[in-house]
């Protein structure tokens, strides 16, 4: 996984502000592999609870980010308990990595 | 009289101006056709079976990341410049912006650059997403406007040439 420390726990942080405590983060796509270099960060971040807005949601959690960890090309995925099911999701779960 | 500006930068940022005045007119042609549709889930759902209602999200969405890109690389910048305000990267760039009161929103502004993803992908896997994030666009569309009058209005401010 091509994360650093620091990058991990703020993106955790910023899961557990935005989502709450039960909040995960699963790290998927070019990131996950050690061979690689460069590449986007692809996160997907789960809740078992409802997100009213998930557009804006999914821009706090951007912002947030983004101030953190300084611009750079970040895309986020976000599961609620209503988000119905999509290949994209499955192939995060089964692939990536779970921060 | 002294000038209010650096005059070696005068001519980017009235080139930026003006590209941007002609971007957001395109940009209000599209945000104004689209939105005048009844937007709703069922529309988002029936999106894949319809190309030409497709296609005017595409060309709504390529002309708000346009636009969005000319004012976060090019016009803020060179306004920056225009008063001795350096800045490297787009977060500084944003800031001054905003210190400037040229931009109502740093953080409005950088949510609304994701948006551009979430509308390119989302209708395909997730309607109500994609649809939220459509209304946001309409909603950031605005604040775009707002901020390329500010600059307008700072031009006329700072004495610039009126072209």
């Amino acid at each position: 996984m091509r994360l650093t420390q620091h990058q991990i726990t703020c993106i955790k942080q910023t899961a557990r502000a935005v989502l709450g405590d039960g909040a995960r983060v699963i790290l998927f796509g070019s990131r996950v592999d050690d061979a690689k270099k460069g590449g986007d960060i692809d996160l997907l971040f789960e809740t078992d609870q409802l997100v009213s807005n998930r557009a804006a949601t999914v821009g706090s959690i951007y912002v947030a980010l983004i101030r953190q960890l300084g611009d750079r090309k970040i895309d986020i995925l976000l599961k609620d308990s209503a988000t119905p099911s999509a290949p994209v999701l499955e192939v995060a779960q089964q692939t990536g990595i779970q921060l | 009289m002294s000038l209010k500006y650096l005059p070696e930068h005068l001519q980017p940022a009235l080139l930026a101006l003006d590209l941007a005045n002609k971007e957001a007119k395109h940009l209000r042609y599209s945000q104004t056709t689209l939105f005048a549709l009844p937007i709703d889930l069922l529309w988002v759902q029936r999106l894949s079976d319809q190309p030409e209602m497709a296609e005017k999200v595409e060309a709504f969405v390529s002309r708000f990341g346009r636009l969005q890109d000319h004012i976060g690389e090019k016009l803020l910048p060179r306004m920056a410049a225009l008063v001795g305000e350096t800045s490297k990267t787009l977060l500084d760039t944003l800031a001054v912006a905003e210190r400037l009161e040229l931009l109502p929103s740093a953080d409005a502004f950088i949510a609304a650059r994701r948006l551009r993803n979430a509308l390119v992908h989302e209708y395909m896997h997730d309607a109500q997403t994609f649809l939220d994030s459509l209304l946001a666009a309409q909603q950031a569309c605005d604040m775009l406007f707002e901020v390329i009058e500010n600059v307008q209005a700072e031009a006329v401010r700072l004495g610039l040439p009126q072209r």
